[in-house]
């Protein structure tokens, strides 16, 4: 640790040498990392990080193939990028650029991975979870700018950007301000203030303020309502994980039951390869759509049967995994057929066991009796013609409404955003700190600074500039004179 | 202008608080400093409480003595109760405080400046400043005599057309009894300088004899008393008791029932007084709710029989201040020997001046104090150290001397009135500073000292006491972080009478210094320091052990906060050609003009977004 005090002596020779020196750097001192591509569009994804620590958090992730544990600028590695529990969340390439040679003239590290949004989020979550911060929007073209990669003549159009996207993410937070959430949010911060406030006019007026610090009081507070306020919002961002990625939705059943169709026909275009070959699917195939406002990212399974063939043997095991993962199954059978033991018996097995909905498809055809065979097993399933389109609304419909069901409208209004919920662990970070210090008797100069810190943490996720004017808020509740 | 033969280097305009600072910083940089007062008699006088120190405000006076000024010198030798504040509250905010024999101070005080080498001591108003070409070159008293300087320090406290209030009286005066300013008042104005008006008061003082002490609580000095100076090593004077009683609803009512009869209330008093210092009329018209408040009597002095009531300040009619006054319980039989009163004077705008203390109008002319829109002996003379030394360096054509918030009391009030402003009279507060942990009374000699021997305003000795004293606490905190407890029967005893855990591997001792309800006395009961260290230094290891967490953050937010202080603002950059930011932002900018994208950051309104464009802007000018 640094020795506070022994810092001072020759600071003042030191800071007029910098300031003779000129040494100005406009280098932050933070990595940042951002997602640098649209999300959704396209097969691959980018994250991109920047900054002293760029290297050593992306290393902290990746494995690589070649079992490389330092790369080497500008190149260009593979592997697999996994999360802190050492699963593997995606197969990516790394790309290194020290610095100055890269786009920002910082140490930059590019992670492609596939363009699914919950895969580039998780990646990022990582990346965020081990002290690097979400690049402001603008941010990177701004180093790029302040390092001279860009030329200084653009230096207005880089502030038209900062400015423009400044608005949409000030935009972005105020609007959290209104709901319920907001509320919430700002009642902590009142709270919280209400302590600040108290302790420092104790500190700063013992002649006029002659109460006693309630520590106990306050221990209670920061412990009970404040510790579990910010719990069950970083709960609600977890559980509401579905919201915000997408609710993932699989389709799964026997091969050539129509589920690429589907896909096509929910998604309103053809992705999905579609032939009446068994087992096209030897993939995973996904799909971002909107139903009624709500993202859902669909997924087309290669068929599930017994095959020989290795290739679609991967796809059926992924398919399985995928199974696992999902929120909502749609099992698709072939209506114009008959369903074989080990279809039923897997039906049972979701319908028990897992969300999930029977569809039975070819409703334009001559039924075969699954239908019947699903009534008699007292299986409720609805029918749908995936050529011809009938059915397809009363599917959506009993999607959307099977989701809502799982989940309380009420919650959805409390669910912080990953800039909010990062800010909410910071201050539950805070709020623990000072608890453990009330417990361990350290001094209120000291624990205030963490309850301020709190306090101030609310604001921001209140998108609130102006800092609390403490002094104001004690002169406005405190008799205060000599 | 007829004019002395003498050039000086440095004129401080002004005698008080301030201007004893700013002369002796100046001079004993081994400049030739001339201060001008208008009463020698007034020197260093404590025109209100005769108190110095408190919460932040001893802060303040630890950081002027480590920087080798004079108040806290002064106060050591006439303290008459020396008092430690919040000694439960945390070492952050543990604040020494005396109360003073007024007399004293100011005869100390007046010693130590007639006794200065490179000092002139001259009585004399001035009239206005000789400025040519935008510099400062000296000043002209009121009777046409002038005094030619390099750079000028102006420290007028309250006299610049000073405006004494008792009840619809009002009277031009500088102080109750004494001339206003009203010449050098103009002459600033002259120059352009934006000024306001600001009000503050003083309570009555009455005779110690006709106080019925039985209705009184007494309040003793500190048994051990706590010195300001960390030199100061004399015997303290005889310690003397405060008093504390309590106002009635009486003493509301001769307020509410005559408020067209005060000042205040009445309109006659224009300029803004401090929230933190309410006048009684103030407190009893905004907290209706409060039926008594609370009255502390201290005495003026040793050899004087006067006493001031802190808490009763007051500009009623003299007619009034007598009921008043004796419906407070012991104060019946009251004889009030001096009237409390209000006073009006003018400020400058704080935000005119650069970090140095110097009028960006003005070259060479500083100011200090009261001027500046702060209250507080304390604040006076810090700014007074400030800008006595930066008056000084200009002269000498050397850097501007500024701390920043992350160093001082005194950086976190400078960089408060260059960069905000302030529109009531300013005071200083520890919540006012971020790094609260890492500025306190008790290493104002770590953090300042150093600096202060390379300006030259301390010893060779002193210098190298601080620097063993710090290489000591240095040893000690490496010594118990290495030293290893076992567990063993004694050890645990120990641990159990305090209510702590028993040892059930060895541990480092710091880690048990760490403890609830352990103190440095465990290192002396384990493994004692071979030699023994001195308390200062058991204070300084405790405090680093047990804070060692808030400590280390607070360090790392310092140095966040640094990178933005580290970029520069030039000069004569173009605020008002800043393309990207709204007209109000850049209009205030233009107001402050900050040096340092970290300053800029804190005038009011400043977004992150105003930041990245001012950096923006900066690269495209360093890269032309």
């Amino acid at each position: 640790m640094h020795f506070a005090p022994g810092r001072a002596p020759g600071a003042y020779a030191e800071s007029l040498q910098n300031d003779k020196k000129r040494a100005m750097s406009y280098l932050d001192f933070d990595t940042i990392a951002a997602i640098a591509t649209p999300v959704g569009r396209g097969g691959i994804g980018i994250i991109r990080v920047s900054g002293e620590k760029a290297v050593e958090v992306a290393m902290t992730f990746f494995r690589s193939v070649s079992g490389i544990k330092r790369p080497k600028s500008h190149r260009v590695y593979y592997g697999t990028f996994v999360d802190a529990k050492v699963e593997v969340l995606d197969e990516v390439i790394l790309f290194y650029m020290k610095g100055p040679k890269s786009y920002t003239a910082e140490d930059c590290v590019e992670i492609q991975s596939h363009a699914s949004p919950v895969v580039m989020r998780q990646i990022l979550d990582c990346l965020l979870d081990e002290g690097v911060r979400l690049a402001e929007p603008g941010e990177f073209t701004k180093r790029a700018y302040l390092n001279g990669r860009i030329n200084l003549s653009q230096a207005e159009a880089v502030i038209d950007l900062i400015n423009a996207r400044t608005t949409t993410s000030h935009e972005m937070a105020i609007s959290m301000v209104k709901g319920e959430l907001g509320q919430k949010i700002g009642a902590l911060r009142e709270t919280l203030k209400g302590i600040t406030v108290t302790l420092e006019a104790i500190l700063d007026f013992p002649d006029d303020v002659d109460e006693a610090i309630q520590a106990e009081a306050i221990r209670e507070t920061l412990g009970g309502v404040v510790i579990q306020t910010l719990e069950s919002l970083i709960g609600n961002f977890d559980d509401s994980d579905i919201f915000r990625n997408g609710i993932r939705v699989v389709i799964a059943g026997p091969p050539n039951s129509g589920k690429s169709s589907l896909l096509n026909r929910l998604s309103g275009q053809d992705r999905a390869i579609v032939t009446n070959v068994p087992g096209t699917t030897r993939d995973l195939i996904d799909e971002f759509i909107h139903i009624d406002g709500i993202a859902f990212q669909v997924t087309d399974t290669a068929g599930l049967r017994v095959t020989e063939d290795p290739v679609e043997k991967i796809g059926i095991e992924r398919t399985l995994s995928r199974i696992e993962a999902s929120d909502l199954i749609l099992y698709l059978v072939d209506g114009s057929l008959g369903l074989e033991a080990p279809v039923l018996n897997q039906i049972r097995m979701y319908v028990a066991t897992r969300q999930c909905m029977v569809l039975v498809n070819k409703a334009d055809l001559t039924p075969g009796g699954a239908v019947d065979l699903l009534s008699e097993e007292g299986l409720a399933h609805l029918t749908v013609s995936v050529k011809t389109g009938e059915g397809m609304e009363a599917v959506k419909a009993a999607v959307v409404s099977r989701i809502l069901e799982r989940l309380p409208e009420d919650r959805s209004a409390l669910v912080p955003n990953r800039r909010q919920v990062a800010l909410v662990r910071k201050a539950l970070n805070n709020v623990e700190n000072a608890v453990e210090g009330i417990d361990s008797q350290l001094s209120f100069d000291a624990i205030s600074i963490d309850i301020r810190s709190a306090m101030d943490l609310m604001g921001e996720i209140l998108g609130e500039e102006v800092p609390v004017d403490i002094l104001d808020e004690i002169f406005s509740n405190f008799c205060i004179g000599k | 202008m007829v004019s002395n033969t003498r050039k000086y280097d440095v004129i401080v305009v002004g005698g008080g608080h301030a201007g004893c600072e700013a002369a002796l910083a100046s001079a004993r940089m081994g400049l030739c400093t001339l201060m001008l007062a208008i009463d020698l008699d007034k020197v260093a006088c404590m025109p209100c409480s005769p108190s110095i120190g408190g919460t932040a405000k001893g802060h303040l006076v630890r950081e002027v003595d480590a920087m080798g000024g004079e108040m806290g010198k002064a106060s050591d030798a006439s303290a008459i109760q020396f008092k430690t504040l919040n000694t439960k509250k945390g070492p952050a905010v543990h604040s020494t405080r005396t109360q003073n024999d007024k007399n004293i101070y100011h005869r100390t005080m007046k010693a130590v400046i007639e006794a200065q080498e490179h000092l002139y001591l001259k009585q004399g108003m001035v009239e206005r400043l000789v400025v040519e070409g935008g510099a400062v070159k000296g000043v002209v008293d009121q009777t046409g005599f002038g005094y030619e300087g390099e750079a000028v320090v102006i420290a007028a406290g309250t006299f610049l057309s000073g405006l004494v209030h008792v009840g619809t009286s009002c009277i031009q005066a500088g102080r109750a009894g004494e001339f206003a300013s009203n010449g050098l008042a103009a002459s600033m104005r002259e120059l352009g300088l934006e000024m306001g008006r600001m009000k503050t008061g003083t309570p009555p003082r009455v005779h110690r004899d006709t106080i019925d002490y039985s209705q009184l609580e007494v309040h003793q000095a500190d048994e051990v008393p706590c010195f300001f100076s960390f030199s100061s090593t004399h015997a303290p004077l005889p310690q003397l008791p405060s008093f504390i009683g309590h106002t009635t609803a009486a003493t509301r009512n001769v307020v509410m029932e005559n408020l067209a009869r005060s000042p205040l209330y009445c309109g006659t008093i224009k300029g803004v007084s401090a929230r933190y210092c309410p006048s009684f009329e103030d407190k009893a018209v905004k907290f209706p709710d409060r039926v008594s408040h609370q009255v502390i009597l201290e005495p003026e002095g040793i050899d004087t029989r006067e006493m001031y009531i802190g808490g009763l300040g007051t500009s009623l009619p003299v007619d009034l201040q007598i009921p008043f006054v004796r419906s407070i319980p012991g104060f019946e039989a009251a004889e009030i020997i001096r009237p409390g009163y209000a006073i009006e004077y003018d400020y400058v705008n704080p935000v005119q001046l650069r970090p140095s203390l110097e009028t960006r109008k003005v070259a060479g002319l500083f100011l200090a104090g009261q001027i500046n829109g702060t209250s507080g002996y304390e604040e006076a003379a810090a700014q007074g150290l400030w800008a006595g030394v930066n008056a000084a360096l200009k002269v000498m054509g050397r850097a501007p001397f500024v701390l920043d918030r992350s160093q001082g009391y005194m950086g976190v009030m400078v960089d408060d009135l260059v960069t905000r402003g302030t529109l009531e009279p300013y005071r200083i507060f520890t919540s006012r500073a971020e790094y609260r942990l890492m500025m306190r009374e008790d290493n104002a000699d770590f953090r300042l000292t150093e600096i202060a021997h390379e300006l030259g305003l301390v010893s060779d000795d002193v210098a190298r006491q601080v620097r063993e004293r710090k290489a000591a606490i240095d040893r000690e905190m490496g010594r118990i972080r290495r030293v290893v407890v076992k567990p063993s029967p004694e050890m645990n005893a120990y641990l159990a009478e305090r209510d702590s855990a028993p040892l059930k591997t060895g541990v480092p001792l710091d880690q048990i210094l760490k403890r609830a309800k352990i103190g440095y006395e465990v290192v002396r009961e384990v493994a004692p320091a071979e030699p023994p260290v001195d308390a200062r230094v058991a204070r300084q290891v405790e405090i680093e052990v047990k804070y060692e967490g808030y400590i280390d953050r607070q360090l790392s937010e310092i140095e966040k906060f640094k990178h933005l202080e580290k970029i520069r603002i030039p000069e004569d950059f173009q605020f008002e050609a800043v393309h990207g930011l709204s007209n109000e932002l850049r209009a205030k900018l233009i107001a402050v003009r900050p040096v340092s994208l970290g300053q800029a950051s804190r005038v009011d309104g400043i977004t992150p977004s105003a930041i990245s464009v001012l950096m923006i802007h900066l690269k495209k000018r360093e890269g032309r």
